[in-house]
């Protein structure tokens, strides 16, 4: 900026202050400067990797300054008037203080906690990281007594989480997500999937880091239905069908293992639960007198149990068969070959119009590159070296058969030994180590079965296994959904139904939100609506979006990332913002680079408030020396202290960081060195992966049994050992009238549905070609008389309708249709965002059917019909 | 003496548009000014397609049609190649607008446009206008941050190398896209990348030679 004699006459201050980016959940480090007390640009931290190269960020990060001088910002609590909701509903807000806002929250919330805690859901989101701290909701729900850690996440995330991509992250590699090995990776699979181009946990950090694959000559081959983000930058982009990707991942796996016969068998010995011996009825025999899994010992010829000391890696036995206790077993990778037969390449071609030969050709490749048997040495350490890597996220597994897409993906890396190694695929983060001189850390543990504990999950862990339980106390039902990590039901269509079916009595009466959009960025607009309409809905916002005009009660005004003192950020979120490479460790937290706009307040010093107010405050403090596993009598919080938050994280980062905590905190930042054991944790932790999902066996007979018991409609089928094929409901949906399989992706350009108020953000969404319109294959669209520039509607077999501005495309499947991020905004609030793009989530059907029934993903790809505006 | 070029690795480009909001950022840009920008499309017939992505700036040609153009000398090519107006003497004719082949130049007519129509300029706003004005009725783009260049340069910083001497747009890609340094130097970054990548002009046959190179 020019040091101009304007600059040199007016400016009295320009300083840089160290922060953590609030445009979306991963977090980047960054820098505000702020000149005369106004934030005027942004930037990454020039030293710090977290994030973008070298003070590098991305567009949104940058353009996040305007969440600031926004206009539109909340200045004080409304209070709806009109006692009537519903979309198109006038609210009719009334301006009320503080005082009146909290004083009615807490006496309504002090009546519910009395009569039952689990009727209040309390939620927050991935929209602007302005959920963090991220575990708070579920301190909340331990705090208020709530089942199986609350009602929490009423599908906070949104359509963008992952209930399948996660459980598989944690059960494999005691994480939340998954990616490339960029740093040593040579060959990266990508399906439905955008790490590395923009989208995804840790996204910035995972672009720089795919930027130097990319120069280093990495290959990318994408699955996905468009060459946009992830298509379009790969080295090959392979449309497919969407929610067909199992279909492929499972033919590419019967080629390797059946055909080539290619597999590290060393890998499957070690790290997986291959060598587990099964019984007819598919599951482990056990030891009687332990109850342990048992193995067969190749070197002693010896039935063993799986952990007996003394035995080589080498030993255990894939294949053969057995008796053990009178009974025929085998190992379980036995099943898996025999299983996989049934898979063959033109079978999987039939279902995902992915040639066949491509398949086998990438299956080839995949192995070529894999280098089975190779090592490496790192920093005088030697690993395997496994230089491919598969991955998936939001695209792949957001289907009725998530769980068996995200099974079979990781499947491909577990038959070459790519997981967790030099070059393959990473969980990440799965550890969080204790900065030098400090206390706070984070190790998985070994559970039952030899399997990994991850060292800290959201919402439920994938591991030791739940059964599925009735009565279900909270209505995200998650005790018979136990490996949903975000609670489904409240959305589902049938959700009374459902509610009265597994003995469900909490009907909720209140909803807490924090930056939530419930009605826009979920599923069918109707049925959500329904759900909140005749609660008490809080919501804590930096304006008035969609959901609050709808359904909210009160909306109490938030302040945004720039206004916040939030040390915990990273504490607390170092799932959304670690690498997955061989890089520095490091922390980062938000800090105020301004004073509140208007007489917004830090929703964490709210809830403290209103805590005092119903008399939970200092069974709050004690929740709190737990989490952060404070030892030191001095720093914990006491009962009856009234800290704010950032005096509470004046004596938790005195915990966490030792001695450093001033500073680090004073610098907002700090990075030190990660052994390179850090990174490949896994391959010296004695554990095993379940990739033979035994426990669904017993899962499945439960969810049966209560299933038909309760009169229960749902697709337990599902619930197999082994990962299989299974259609997705689209395509149930799929007629000759309703003919296109509609999906969504998302822009880079795009948090949810935030950044659509962003004025940056809009100028350039409109110079995209693709970011407010509707996608469609050109031959196809060309062939139906429909024109570039059309206004086109699309609309599902249940009524619900979406109209927006139709884009041809080369790059995308024939049969689909695209749709990016969530506009299609109508709020008052937010005039700069309405009227802008399509949504997608309305067209969303919601029957209990369009969710998996393992892991409670919503369908995310919908039959619809295409016309253009009369 | 130095000229300041610019390469951009269109492999690496992901189509954040940082080099755009940094740039706006940077310069106090009133709505609808952009000197960044990325061309967004595709190519190829399916299922053989690329996305195309290609960050765009002015090029501060070495033959540049603008400073030909100018009658008034308000917009002239510097020793260092970076090609600058002044806006004194800029009287607003638009001829460089029309003849400037890239379309990199966009006049500044509206002194009243808010980022938040009808809801009044922002703080961050009315600090631009006091701190970088613009001149209603000149015309603006891209100076390749040659304020930061000079500051730069007067406190011993290299351009391309030291953060505080590069364009802003450098600094922000988030995966290091963008490189600057000096063209006349076959040794510099910028010379050495387009020899070794065959970095191309854009569109050369408008005969300006353009100091910004595109690798694929």
């Amino acid at each position: 900026m020019a040091e101009s004699v304007a600059y040199k006459d007016k400016v009295w201050e320009d300083v840089w202050i160290n922060t953590t980016c609030g445009a979306c959940y991963c977090g980047c480090g960054c820098r505000v400067r702020r000149i005369n007390g106004v934030p005027v640009q942004i930037e990454g931290i020039p030293g710090s990797t977290m994030g973008g190269e070298d003070g590098g960020l991305c567009g949104k990060g940058v353009a996040s300054i305007m969440y600031y001088h926004d206009p539109n910002r909340l200045k004080k609590p409304l209070r709806r008037t009109n006692p009537e909701k519903g979309i198109g509903v006038d609210p009719k807000w009334k301006e009320i203080s503080w005082d009146e806002a909290l004083d009615e929250i807490a006496e309504r919330m002090k009546k519910i906690l009395a009569d039952n805690p689990n009727k209040i859901l309390i939620s927050n989101s991935t929209q602007r990281g302005s959920d963090g701290p991220h575990q708070h909701i579920y301190m909340l729900a331990a705090l208020f007594g709530q089942q199986a850690n609350g009602c929490f996440i009423v599908g906070g995330g949104s359509l963008h989480c992952g209930n399948a991509a996660h459980m598989m992250g944690g059960l494999i590699h005691g994480a939340w997500s998954i990616a490339p090995d960029w740093r040593y990776t040579k060959y990266v699979i990508k399906f439905g999937s955008s790490k590395g181009t923009g989208s995804g946990h840790s996204a910035m950090t995972n672009a720089r880091l795919r930027a130097k694959a990319i120069e280093r000559g990495v290959k990318e081959v994408v699955f996905d239905p468009m060459a946009n983000f992830a298509g379009g930058k790969a080295t090959e982009w392979i449309p497919i069908l969407p929610g067909t990707d199992s279909a492929v991942a499972l033919a590419m796996c019967n080629y390797i293992l059946n055909e080539l016969k290619v597999y590290d068998a060393l890998h499957l010995k070690a790290k997986t639960n291959f060598p587990y011996l099964i019984g007819p009825d598919g599951r482990y025999v056990r030891d009687k007198e332990s109850g342990k899994p048992l193995i067969f010992d190749e070197r002693e010829k010896k039935i063993k149990v799986f952990d007996a000391p003394g035995i080589g890696y080498d030993d255990y036995e894939l294949e053969g068969e057995f008796e053990v206790y009178g009974k025929k077993c085998r190992p379980a990778f036995m099943a898996l070959k025999e299983h996989l037969k049934q898979f063959g390449l033109e079978w999987a071609s039939e279902i995902s119009t992915v040639p066949a030969e491509t398949i086998r050709r990438i299956a080839t490749e995949w192995v070529e590159n894999a280098q089975i048997g190779s090592t490496i040495i790192i920093e005088g350490k030697t690993f395997p070296y496994r230089p491919v890597a598969a991955v998936m996220f939001r695209g792949s597994q957001g289907h009725t058969n998530g769980i068996h897409q995200a099974a079979t993906i990781d499947l491909l890396s577990e038959l070459v030994g790519a997981e967790d190694v030099p070059g393959g695929t990473m969980g990440w983060p799965a550890i969080r180590r204790r900065y030098p001189g400090g206390n706070y850390e984070r190790i998985p543990k070994v559970g039952p079965d030899g399997v990994i504990i991850p060292s800290i999950f959201f919402a439920h862990s994938p591991w030791p296994p739940h059964l599925p339980e009735v009565p279900c106390k909270s209505p995200g039902c998650v005790k018979f959904w136990p490996h949903a990590t975000i609670a489904h039901i409240p959305y589902v269509r049938e959700r009374e139904e459902i509610w009265k079916k597994l003995g469900m009595t909490a009907k909720p009466e209140m909803t807490i939100g924090i930056s939530c959009n419930f009605i826009i960025d979920q599923c069918d607009w109707e049925s959500t609506v329904e759900l909140f309409k005749d609660q008490f809905v809080v919501q804590y916002d930096i304006w008035v979006n969609e959901t609050d005009q709808a359904v909210a009660d009160i909306v109490l005004p938030d302040v945004s990332y720039l206004e916040k003192d939030n040390w915990s950020c990273e504490i607390d979120a170092y799932f959304f913002s670690q690498s997955p490479s061989y890089e520095d460790w490091y922390v980062h937290m938000q800090k105020p680079v301004a004073e509140p706009v208007g007489e917004s307040r830090f929703f964490m010093d709210v809830t403290l408030e209103l805590l005092e107010r119903i008399g939970y405050r200092d069974k709050y403090n004690q929740i709190l020396n737990g989490y952060y596993g404070i030892e030191d009598e001095e720093l914990k919080i006491k009962p009856g202290e009234k800290l704010n938050w950032a005096e509470i994280g004046k004596r938790v980062l005195k915990w966490v960081y030792g001695k450093d905590a001033e500073k680090i905190q004073e610098q907002g930042y700090a990075t030190w060195h990660k052994p390179i054991e850090d990174t490949y944790w896994r391959w010296n932790f004695n554990s095993r992966v379940p990739v033979y999902m035994e426990f669904l066996i017993n899962a499945r007979e439960e969810v049966e049994r209560i299933c038909k018991e309760v009169d229960l409609d749902l697709d337990y089928e599902q619930y197999t050992p082994l990962a299989s094929w299974f259609y997705p409901t689209v395509y149930e949906d799929l007629d000759d009238e309703y003919d296109m399989i509609g999906f969504s992706y998302r822009d880079i350009l795009h948090t949810n549905n935030t950044t659509y108020q962003n004025p940056l953000m809009d100028t350039v969404s409109q110079l995209c070609p693709y970011t407010y319109t509707i996608t469609m294959n050109e031959d196809v669209a060309r062939k139906r008389g429909l024109k570039e520039g059309d206004v086109i509607w699309l609309e599902n077999r249940y009524g619900a309708k979406e109209k927006g501005v139709l884009k041809y495309m080369q790059g995308q499947h024939p049969r689909t249709l695209g749709i990016a991020g969530q506009g299609g905004l109508w709020a008052d609030g937010r005039p700069i965002a309405k009227g802008k793009g399509a949504n997608f989530c309305k067209l969303l059907p919601t029957y209990l059917r369009h969710y998996e029934p393992v892991t409670g993903n919503i369908e995310t790809a919908v039959a619809l019909k295409v016309y253009a505006e009369e | 003496m130095a000229r300041w070029g610019m390469v951009i690795d269109a492999k690496k480009c992901i189509g954040c548009w940082a080099c755009t909001m940094a740039c706006i950022e940077e310069h106090f840009l009133p709505p609808n000014i952009l000197w960044n920008r990325v061309l967004i499309g595709e190519s190829g017939k399916y299922p053989s397609v690329v996305k195309e992505m290609y960050p765009v700036l002015c090029n501060h040609c070495k033959d540049a049609v603008c400073v030909e153009v100018c009658p008034t000398g308000a917009t002239f090519k510097r020793e260092d190649g970076i090609v600058v107006i002044d806006y004194d003497k800029c009287m607003g004719c638009r001829y460089c607008l029309i003849a400037c082949p890239y379309q990199q130049r966009t006049p500044y007519k509206d002194d009243k446009a808010e980022y938040f129509p009808g809801q009044g300029l922002t703080q961050f706003e009315i600090l631009g206008k006091e701190i970088y004005p613009f001149q209603t009725g000149t015309v603006v783009k891209c100076s390749f941050c040659v304020e930061r260049i000079e500051e730069g340069q007067k406190r011993g910083l290299k351009p391309g190398v030291d953060r505080d001497a590069t364009p802003a747009c450098v600094n922000i890609c988030p995966v290091q896209a963008r490189i600057f340094g000096d063209l006349d130097n076959p040794y510099s970054n910028v010379a050495k990348l387009i020899k070794e990548r065959k970095g191309y002009q854009m569109h050369p046959e408008f005969g300006t030679d353009p100091s910004v190179y595109y690798l694929d």
